[in-house]
């Protein structure tokens, strides 16, 4: 095959994707009459694409529309409130979408993980908790000591035994 | 307000003020676009659906990053391409899908007969490059332009049209080899 072909193949591809100008075109199918190769490339060209049409495509699930119509549901933030929304309200409103049986599918075939940015957040709670908890209670039971003086009432004394005698 | 009749550009628009109708409309007129590009980048249908989720999820929290209305299709499967760049990075070598190199070196045959295909003519895009396939399946299934599959893909103008026209001769070539058609050479 020449160069010359080679260069009339690539604008033939280009006719077919309505890429090219009308005087190309006329140009190239003067070519295309005199050429045996080039018209085996164009015939092939269109028979494959007339038979990709054909074909049955990928379809989207009910599932997908169910995740994709949970999306606006939370409204646009920005920022921390986004990161938030994603982190945390998404994979539970993308769940709550999910029907039970491709759920379980999912639940099979991933491993379950919570978000980093999830799992952060529980931490830093649980410390704060944490460290609220030791600082309040004691200062909490000190307060309350303070406020009401214990009495100690002595009930029960000990027996006394006088041992000796008095002298003057 | 029903905007079933209005034009992409106007459900943009919409869509920028933060409409979930448009949002809706926009999600029909692409998932099956977008599930059938996803699908042929990745090869696994509940991949392609959850890097359709989350393209759409990019969608409606960027939309105000999008400059020009006009060229939200292209805006679109680019995010598509690179969520689904991101799942193959961590799923095998980035440069399968990237790789320009495998074009007309490769044995297209040998692949064909190595993965056992079926007659099916869809088949045959397993057949070609990632590369190859995927230009050919914005071109072809989506409709894409050539500014427009430029733009997605990140290729010049004049890449386009010549990496189109070698994925054409590659699936020519394998076609007239499994058809028995004569080799156009």
């Amino acid at each position: 095959m020449t160069g010359e072909c080679n260069r009339y193949q690539m604008a033939l591809s280009a006719s077919l994707d309505g890429e090219l100008d009308t005087e190309a075109t006329r140009a190239l199918f003067f070519h295309l009459a005199e050429c045996e190769r080039c018209r085996l490339f164009w015939n092939s060209s269109i028979r494959i694409e007339r038979e990709l049409l054909k074909e049955e495509r990928i379809r989207a699930s009910t599932a997908l529309d169910a995740r994709v119509a949970s999306i606006g549901r939370l409204g646009r933030l920005g920022g921390f409130g986004k990161s938030l929304k994603q982190s945390l309200l998404r994979p539970l409103l993308d769940r709550a979408a999910t029907s039970p049986s491709t759920l379980g599918e999912k639940v099979a075939q991933e491993r379950v993980s919570f978000p980093y940015s999830f799992a952060a957040i529980v931490s830093i709670l649980a410390v704060a908790l944490g460290y609220i908890l030791g600082t309040v209670q004691p200062w909490l039971e000190n307060t309350m000591n303070e406020r009401e003086p214990q009495v100690v009432y002595v009930s029960v004394l000990p027996d006394i035994t006088v041992v000796g005698h008095l002298t003057e | 307000m029903s905007q079933s009749s209005l034009t992409e550009r106007r459900l943009v628009e919409h869509l920028r003020l933060g409409s979930r109708e448009a949002f809706g409309q926009i999600y029909v007129r692409y998932k099956g676009s977008l599930c059938n590009y996803c699908y042929w980048l990745v090869k696994e249908k509940d991949r392609a659906e959850d890097i359709v989720h989350e393209t759409f999820l990019k969608v409606w929290n960027n939309i105000g990053t999008l400059d020009d209305s006009s060229s939200f299709r292209s805006w679109l499967f680019t995010i598509a391409r690179n969520q689904a760049l991101l799942f193959l990075r961590d799923r095998r070598p980035f440069e399968e899908l990237t790789d320009e190199s495998s074009s007309e070196n490769d044995d297209p045959l040998h692949a064909l007969i190595s993965t056992e295909l079926s007659d099916s003519i869809s088949s045959l895009l397993n057949a070609l490059s990632p590369a190859y396939r995927e230009l050919i399946v914005l071109r072809v299934y989506e409709g894409l332009s050539y500014a427009e599959i430029a733009s997605v893909t990140g290729l010049s103008l004049s890449a386009v049209r010549v990496h189109l026209y070698r994925a054409r001769k590659a699936l020519a070539r394998l076609y007239n080899e499994q058809y028995g058609d004569k080799d156009d050479g």
